[in-house]
């Protein structure tokens, strides 16, 4: 069993990130650029950035009775944060190094390659490891990190999506959404964790969240292939 | 665009609000006397006098972390940390818990190979009622 859960995991988070963004790379349509700004994108404003100031926060007396004494506020900083870092860096990086990149798809290709890499970071180089050395993992809560690490990755394409459509269509406002979004989702699963809801329940609250986000992609996608499609 | 702009202020206002009012503790105590005593939590650990700590706990707390399991627990964080090098800062408030108040305070320290956070709740007269690192 945790055989089983540990190759899924490996497959949700290792797998299917790279097999669709090589799928994207080979079609030959200019996915390529999108799909390694998305990875570039998360690795620079999480990696790099807001992962390393919340290390050196959680060295700090002050933000650790922060966190004990305020768990709605302290949910809210880290889900405010993770959407300001990550849909910030995504209108940044669009904006500066996407200006001929204005598809629908061009968004969807950036959330493959952004939720890809952070699912592979995250989850899919651990669980990698502790597969190849044998080490014992719980194999439920693995099995629910890489159905949570899927789900996410839901998120993240639609998520690019609307920051795109802010920057091609000049309209801030799907920026804003975007960013309420995120923090909502990410503020709403910490102060389950923080209640003691078990992981389970957790991905059964993300999972009606990504179908929506899922919805909506299809939706866009569908709506504006066809204007692309003129436009041409 | 104004009445956003205003709406948004005001929101943000009350949000600012919200959070100075709840950092209010519940009660009133010696911040100084208490982060003092953590601090001596913290040295007898790290002395490994694990008997000096358990000499100050309340009751429930001798019986449910004595001093053979605090120092079961604590050996392999301290040898993962490495010497004790210096205190960094610390943070306190009041909690009222079960109609018990408690003073908890967050010590940061600094050991050779990481930092520590050690969360140690106190009753109101000085008696160890939780301990926690991190």
């Amino acid at each position: 069993m945790e055989l089983l859960s540990g190759l899924f995991t490996v497959f949700a988070s290792v797998i299917v990130p790279l097999a669709a963004g090589v799928w994207l790379a080979l079609r030959r349509k200019g996915y390529i650029k999108p799909v390694l700004l998305g990875a570039a994108t998360f690795l620079v404003f999480q990696i790099c950035t807001r992962v390393q100031l919340l290390n050196y926060l959680n060295t700090r007396a002050w933000y650790s009775m922060f966190s004990f004494s305020q768990p709605a506020l302290f949910a809210l900083f880290l889900g405010a944060t993770a959407a300001l870092f990550e849909e910030g860096g995504r209108w940044l990086v669009m904006t500066l190094f996407m200006k001929d990149k204005k598809r629908i798809s061009d968004g969807i290709a950036f959330g493959v390659g952004h939720g890809g890499i952070e699912a592979v970071v995250f989850v899919g180089i651990g669980i990698t490891a502790a597969l190849i050395i044998g080490e014992e993992t719980p194999a439920f809560e693995t099995f629910l990190a890489g159905v949570e690490r899927l789900l996410t990755m839901v998120l993240h394409v639609a998520w690019s999506v609307m920051v795109l459509r802010s920057v091609t269509e000049k309209k801030p406002v799907w920026l804003l959404v975007a960013f309420i979004l995120h923090t909502v989702v990410d503020m709403g699963a910490v102060m389950l964790a923080q209640s003691g809801v078990s992981p389970l329940w957790i991905e059964a609250a993300l999972l009606p969240v990504a179908l929506a986000h899922l919805i909506y992609t299809v939706a866009a996608y569908r709506k504006f292939k066809e204007v692309q499609h003129n436009e041409k | 665009m104004k009445n956003k702009r205003r709406a948004g202020g005001i929101l943000l206002a009350a949000v600012v609000m919200m959070a100075l009012t709840a950092c209010k503790p519940a009660f009133e105590y010696d911040e100084d006397a208490a982060i003092e005593v953590a601090k001596s939590v913290v040295d007898n650990i790290n002395a490994g006098d694990f008997q000096a700590v358990e000499d100050e706990m309340t009751d429930d707390m001798k019986a449910a972390l004595p001093a053979s399991a605090l120092q079961e627990s604590v050996t392999p964080v301290l040898e993962e940390s490495g010497p004790f090098v210096e205190f960094k800062d610390a943070s306190t408030t009041g909690v009222t818990q079960n109609g018990v108040n408690y003073i908890v305070v967050a010590l940061s320290c600094q050991y050779e190979k990481t930092a520590r956070i050690y969360t140690i709740s106190l009753t109101t007269d000085m008696k160890i009622g939780g301990l926690y690192v991190k």
